[in-house]
């Protein structure tokens, strides 16, 4: 019997190992969620537990205001 | 640490200093033209940052006309407004004269404004008496019910709260302040135990002063029944304590916020009185029966001073009851509030605490490049006023302040600190 990817192909003997991503599906999952708040939102709706980040990319992604910030000792 | 670094670290720790050693007493109630000199017939004062009489918002128009016609300045209101289109009345914010006031934010030089000093540095700040709920100036009203309050104000209450405070000899209002905030206020849209702690002060005094049993009774009526009559002590307060950290070359502190219905502005201490401007936002929050979100106007006040201290939305951890008041989610959620607000602040104020957050002191002292930093803007609680003159307020929420303010003073506090991007 071959041995096949548990996680792409659906492993049928019984004494491989599952894969760590596969044991993550196996057990509760549960989540940290960072910066997109919509993403946490849609897994709370489903009833998985997730805990929501707030962040975003620093001065808002502005590369210039983020030079400024690293000159003045940010 | 570099040296620029450590000039703002060191400016930052001075301007933080000035705020926390402050002693702001309410010493008494004085006419605007005799504590202000300056302030000349025909000059109206109102919130926010500087603003023509064209940019005017509905509400802001609304209370222009009707203190004009107090004042005489206008026969009446369509009077008053073809006045002001026609430049008759001078437009200065209150900031430009020691002053605050909330919302609309009218001071002219017939008001009575309650006076609080700073005892630390000996500076005095303003703001007019509230006028309570309902349909008041403030929110754009203007009515001959309107006038008539802000005329017993001027003419009973001013001076009998001014007699009762100096006979106490002034209130110590850090204490006050300490003490609401264990009994769940935040001071900007809950006030109710401030406003009856200090009631529990003035009342044996104004007992001892009043002219009558009946000017007793008006007045003592009148206090308890406005749960945010300590509003305005609290932004006179604010302003007080504030004041002596402007212009602290190097320091990247943010000394005052407010708004004028059009656009926010605020003020950073190391560039000095500059105003950095953004258009204000609409509040996200709560309607009266009858109103939504179509009838309501931008964000207006002074009021945001008492953020600026670390009160009101950056005090929410010690006021679960105003989150739902406001709209803003969930009362378990107020702490939230707080800690953010922490993340944009270069200190915790250790006189000011909140129990349920086991005692953590009020984020104080917004630095602008926090806010650029993470992008978390201020949170300001706020009153929502009809975007008409004249109906009043029709409900409560929550505005974040704009980001455009914070980049564009970013930018303006490099240049004095020698740095380009």
């Amino acid at each position: 019997m071959s041995k096949r990817d548990p996680v792409a192909g659906g492993a049928t003997n019984a004494n491989l190992k599952p894969s760590p991503a596969m044991m993550l599906l196996m057990t509760p999952v549960k989540v940290v969620n960072v910066g997109l708040k919509g993403f946490a939102d849609e897994l709370s709706a489903q009833g998985v537990p997730v805990q929501h980040v707030e962040w975003q990319p620093p001065a808002s992604g502005d590369p210039k205001l983020a030079a400024l910030l690293a000159k003045l000792g940010i | 640490m570099t040296d620029i670094a450590q000039t703002i670290d060191a400016a930052n720790k001075e301007a933080v200093r000035r705020i926390l050693s402050s002693e702001p007493v309410l010493i008494g109630v004085v006419r605007a033209s005799e504590a202000l000199p300056r302030l000349k017939a025909g000059t109206i004062l109102h919130a926010g940052p500087p603003i023509s009489w064209e940019r005017m918002c509905g509400p802001m128009r609304g209370a222009v006309t009707g203190i004009a016609v107090f004042e005489g300045w206008a026969s009446d209101l369509d009077d008053a407004e073809r006045k002001a289109a026609a430049g008759a009345f001078t437009f200065e914010p209150n900031h430009h004269y020691d002053c605050v006031g909330p919302m609309t934010g009218m001071t002219t030089s017939s008001q009575m404004l309650m006076v609080v000093q700073n005892k630390t540095f000996g500076n005095l700040a303003y703001c007019a008496i509230n006028e309570g709920l309902g349909k008041v100036m403030r929110f754009g009203g203007n009515d001959r019910e309107v006038l008539d309050r802000i005329r017993w104000l001027t003419d009973v209450l001013g001076p009998a709260l001014d007699a009762a405070i100096k006979d106490m000899g002034g209130i110590p209002l850090k204490a006050v302040i300490a003490r609401g905030l264990t009994m769940g206020d935040e001071m900007h849209q809950r006030n109710v135990a401030c406003s009856s702690l200090l009631l529990r002060q003035l009342a044996p005094a104004l007992a001892r002063t009043a002219k009558d049993n009946e000017t007793l009774a008006k007045c003592l009526t009148f206090i308890g029944a406005n749960d945010q009559f300590f509003l305005n002590v609290a932004m006179a307060m604010g302003k007080a304590m504030t004041d002596p950290a402007r212009g602290i070359a190097g320091s990247s502190m943010v000394t005052a916020m407010c708004r004028n219905g059009t656009d926010f502005g605020i003020r950073v201490s190391g560039t000095g009185d500059q105003w950095f401007t953004a258009p204000v936002e609409m509040p996200k929050g709560l309607y009266f029966p009858g109103y939504s979100e179509a009838d309501a106007n931008p964000d207006m006040g002074d009021s945001a001073i008492v953020e600026t201290i670390g009160l009101g939305g950056f005090a929410m951890g010690a006021a679960p009851a105003v989150v739902g008041f406001i709209g803003a989610g969930n009362a378990s959620e107020a702490a939230v509030f707080t800690r953010a607000m922490g993340e944009i602040c270069l200190a915790d104020n250790p006189e000011w605490t909140i129990p349920s957050m086991d005692y953590k002191g009020v984020p104080t002292g917004i630095d602008i490049r926090l806010v650029v930093e993470t992008g978390l803007m201020p949170t300001i609680n706020t009153g929502v006023a009809h975007k008409k003159p004249g109906v009043g307020q029709v409900g409560a929420g929550v505005v974040k302040a704009p980001r455009g303010c914070f980049e564009q003073a970013l930018v303006a506090f490099a240049a004095t600190m020698g740095v380009k991007a």
